[in-house]
């Protein structure tokens, strides 16, 4: 609403527009090359306390060991068990793309069969009488042809029981 | 030669959700005044400034050295720490580290925000991994629904005692002049907030407010001199548990893999290290930084303070209350004030009240010679310091 | 004097001018895997804090330091991050040690200066009221000091450049260095102007890596290492902000962060009892004026004292035997990688750029516009 009057207050009002390049790196960028190539999840496992990562990482967070190489990777899903979830009604401006968030808008952390790791994605389901911990979920992914090597291309984890 | 470390000094604005008459600076210095006449000290005295905020929150890189003329570091040692939540409570600890190693005797420690030049959710939403979960980060409160959803699954606690936590602090804000909302509710009116983020409603997340807080630490000699009542840093630890990306899996029990989480490992630590067995009696207020209405039970019990799901059943008895048996948040806690750089220390700088008799209105009943205060921050990292007002 | 702290260890990637096939947490995870081998330690089991130190900015994320927990086997442990250059987080991490609370600190800082824009960045860094939308960054602002210091005390741009050939000729001997040449004056003062007087060759070039540097207790580090090198003074000091509130040909902070460091150090003749200087310079003026500001000549004399030589590898004072920042190094680092170069020195690893019979090395970190701010350590040989 545009007024004639001086504020009260002088405010700058900016949008602050800043471009960055993030290196996904060698582990991160193959597990998102495998979501595109061959549509599966990848975790690694140490071989020293057996804790797996989800995505793979280098080194084990816990006991520091080197983690197993590529060729043991294991692909873990995609089903798996809903741990915990949230439903938000209230919309933002997502920093990396400068849209609107659409809401309800549904995340859950799910525990993947084949590995005591989890990943954090979207659910189909934002009816929150339809959530709870414990419901088992399947990942759904975008048709190969679709998919770009980034994080959508799961598209979300939809409810199988 | 390292030296024991005291609070001299507490200093802190008021909370709202804008201050459009201050820019951030000016508000940085309002509290900066305040804890230097509370100390009775010039700023001559003080021989280090430690600062911190979250840099996007104002959009600012380099914000101590952007600041310094409002905070009085000129021609003074310093430094500016970032952690993110936990930032406040790090500065009282990087504070503390300037004058135990004998560097410094005495060190004015800001923590500040002003939440009203930017928008907090997305800024927040930038701590995921680019790659990975950056667009399931909604600002700080996902992981905190996800838990309060945990919660209740794992203990049996309703979304009805969450209320009950949000109507108890309201009572205890409704008495703190420096906090931001004020307003008493009930546990239904709690329950009728309007829905952010199942299962947290309106009410039961903390407000983005701005303000700052000033606590002035001294060393030991220092500190006997020029205070009647130091309040004494006894212990803190600090816990960061790893989150390169994709949520941190400490906090479920996973197959072969028990909850572990920041909180639970530093009640472990405070509490072995300095021979606490009962922690209900041993200490007798807790200013826990509480960013929604769950953690005032859940983490209760993470940290060791009561036993498995019992953190509930103390909040439907009141004993978590302002006269209860062991007091919560008698500030009303980050649920009711939450400018997040000061947020940390603000939760010290009460306790430090607390233990000196000067809370005034929100004073608990009991009498205080040892409290906790904790900081928190958006990737579950955990501060946790311990206050005393004896040494030994 | 101050209770002992020990650097043990130290270690650098290579620093170019793009790191983008690698995630930071691996940049910090090369680092920091290289202090705990080369220190005997475990950074799981025997390191008990860790300082992490880089800038939500540069990183393009809020709370930068999150990914460093799991990489430095700080999961669950005390890491806590400083969000100034590096010599402020080797500091810090000092003041953790003389508090008794920790006995083995791991300093790692990071920035890959090339995933964003850094004018914008420098940018954010200026007041928002009064100066952004002017057009500062750090080269418009060294301009105007490097303009001032020319004005107030005649040093001239083929001293600054005389700063370029000498620590691009450096560079050539330093493995981790991004660029190195064996240039002239003509060359320098002929490359493509970017802010009077500054040109590009004046300037650091954009560079992206990670640097880590390992402190003990006294007693820890007589055990793990043959020969630490202690940290015999340090500190740090705050200017006023706006460019316009002091005299940029100034350096009033350096010059008290110095006194202070060389007092705790018990320095009282910088030139005869200190063997060599890694300091931070962004633009080749600022060698000059920081020497200034660490005592090493009188005011005004930074230009006559590179033009004696005494500041070269054949000098009685090398400055920047390792190239300095204007080989290539990122801001952030800047700080830690002094502290490493230096460290090395006083070891006698400087390999092909070791000064000789090195004893006492000073190590030096800025930050803000024109050198808002400065920290200084005086390091000593330890060991036989």
């Amino acid at each position: 609403m545009k007024s004639n009057t001086v504020p009260e207050f002088i405010l700058h009002d900016v949008m602050l527009k800043i471009p960055y390049k993030w290196a996904a790196g060698e582990y991160m960028g193959e597990f998102l090359t495998q979501l595109k190539e061959s549509g599966r999840i990848y975790s690694n496992r140490c071989p020293n306390c057996g804790r797996y990562s989800c995505p793979p990482r280098p080194v084990c967070g816990v006991c520091h060991t080197k983690t197993e190489p590529r060729d043991k990777w294991k692909a873990i899903g995609p089903q798996g068990t809903l741990l915990g979830f949230c439903v938000t009604e209230q919309s933002f401006m997502v920093p990396n793309t400068g849209k609107m968030l659409e809401v309800p808008y549904s995340i859950g952390i799910i525990l993947l069969d084949g590995a005591p790791v989890t990943l954090q994605h979207r659910l189909a389901e934002s009816n929150t009488e339809k959530l709870k911990p414990g419901m088992r979920v399947e990942a759904v992914f975008k048709p190969k042809e679709q998919r770009l090597g980034d994080i959508f291309d799961i598209i979300h984890f939809k409810t199988i029981s | 030669m390292s030296q024991r470390v005291a609070i001299v000094g507490v200093g802190m604005t008021r909370h709202t959700s804008r201050r459009p008459d201050v820019n951030d600076g000016e508000l940085i210095n309002e509290a900066v005044t305040a804890a230097l006449a509370d100390a009775q000290l010039s700023i001559k005295d003080i021989d280090s400034v430690v600062i911190g905020n979250m840099d996007f929150f104002e959009g600012h890189y380099l914000s101590d050295a952007m600041m310094m003329d409002y905070t009085g570091a000129r021609l003074k040692k310093g430094l500016k720490m970032n952690t993110g939540g936990t930032v406040g409570s790090m500065e009282v600890v990087s504070g503390f580290y300037n004058v135990a190693s004998g560097i410094c005797d005495t060190c004015l420690v800001i923590g500040w925000e002003k939440h009203d030049e930017t928008a907090v959710t997305p800024a927040i939403s930038t701590m995921g991994d680019a790659s990975l979960d950056r667009p399931f980060v909604v600002g700080a409160l996902t992981g905190l629904a996800i838990e309060g959803i945990e919660y209740m699954h794992r203990t049996g606690c309703q979304l009805e005692h969450a209320a009950m936590a949000r109507a108890q602090s309201s009572q205890n804000a409704a008495r703190n002049p420096h906090a931001h909302l004020r307003d008493k509710y009930t546990p239904e009116e709690v329950m009728n907030a309007r829905m952010v983020q199942y299962p947290l409603n309106l009410l039961m997340v903390c407000p983005t407010s701005v303000g700052a807080c000033v606590t002035i630490l001294a060393g030991e000699k220092k500190a006997k001199k020029i205070s009647k009542k130091p309040v004494w840093i006894k212990d803190h630890t600090t816990v960061h548990p790893e989150y390169t990306g994709n949520h941190y899996q400490g906090q479920f029990d996973l197959p072969g893999y028990p909850r572990r989480t920041s909180m639970m490992m530093a009640g472990s630590t405070i509490l072995k290290r300095n021979h606490i067995t009962q922690p209900m009696k041993e200490i007798q207020v807790f200013e826990m930084y509480d960013p929604c209405a769950f953690v005032q039970m859940s983490w209760l019990e993470d940290f060791g303070i009561c036993g498995h799901a019992e953190g509930w059943k103390m909040m439907e008895k009141g004993m978590t209350a302002l006269e209860g048996a062991f007091p919560v948040n008698p500030s009303g806690g980050v649920l009711c004030t939450n400018a997040i750089g000061d947020s940390g220390i603000m939760r010290v700088a009460e306790a430090a009240l607390q233990i000196r008799g000067d809370a005034g209105e929100h004073q608990v009943t009991r009498d205080v010679r040892t409290a906790l205060a904790s900081g928190f921050g958006g990737a579950f990292w955990t501060d946790l310091l311990l206050l005393k007002k004896d040494l030994d | 004097m101050l209770d002992r702290v020990g650097i043990v260890a130290a270690a650098q990637t290579k620093y170019e001018a793009t790191k983008l096939d690698k995630h930071l947490s691996q940049l910090v995870l090369e680092v920091s895997d290289k202090v705990a081998e080369e220190a005997g330690v475990s950074l799981v089991k025997d390191v008990d804090a860790v300082v992490s130190n880089s800038q939500d900015h540069w990183d393009g994320r809020t709370i930068s330091s999150c990914p460093i927990p799991e990489v430095t086997g700080a999961h669950l442990k005390d890491e806590s991050k400083v969000a100034d250059d590096g010599a402020y987080a080797v500091m810090y991490g000092a003041m953790k040690i003389l508090s008794g609370h920790h006995k083995l600190v791991l300093i790692v800082s990071h920035c890959c200066e090339s995933m964003t824009d850094v004018s914008m960045i420098e940018n954010c860094s200026v007041d928002h009221i009064f100066h952004r939308e002017i057009g500062l960054d750090y080269t418009v602002c060294g301009a105007m000091q490097a303009r001032r210091y020319m004005d107030k005390y005649k040093v001239t741009r083929e001293q600054f450049a005389r700063v370029v050939v000498k620590n691009k000729a450096n560079a050539l001997s330093n493995p981790y260095a991004q660029e190195a040449a064996r240039l002239t004056v003509a060359e320098v003062m002929k490359s493509k102007m970017l802010a009077e007087p500054i040109t590009e060759l004046d300037r650091k070039p954009v560079s992206d890596g990670a640097c880590a540097v390992l402190l003990a207790s006294e007693d820890l580090a007589k055990k793990i290492c043959k020969n630490p090198v202690w940290i015999k003074g340090m500190s740090n000091c705050y200017d006023v902000h706006y460019p316009g509130d002091r005299d940029l040909a100034n350096c009033d902070a350096l010059i008290k962060a110095t006194k202070e460091a060389y007092k705790m150090a018990g320095i009282h003749d910088p030139l005869k009892e200190i063997d060599l200087v890694e300091l931070s310079e962004y633009f080749s003026y600022q060698e000059l004026l920081w020497t200034e500001g660490l005592g090493l000549c009188g005011r005004g004399e930074g230009g006559k004292l590179i033009e004696s030589g005494a500041t070269g590898m054949k000098g009685d004072i090398p400055v920047n035997a390792s190239g300095g920042l204007l080989s290539g190094v990122p801001v952030t680092v800047a700080g830690t990688s002094r502290v490493a170069e230096a460290t090395w020195q006083l070891q006698g690893k400087g390999g092909k750029r070791q000064v000789d019979g090195a004893k006492i090395a000073v190590a030096h970190g800025t930050g803000g516009l024109c050198g808002q701010m400065h920290c200084v350590l005086v390091l000593e040989k330890g060991g036989k």
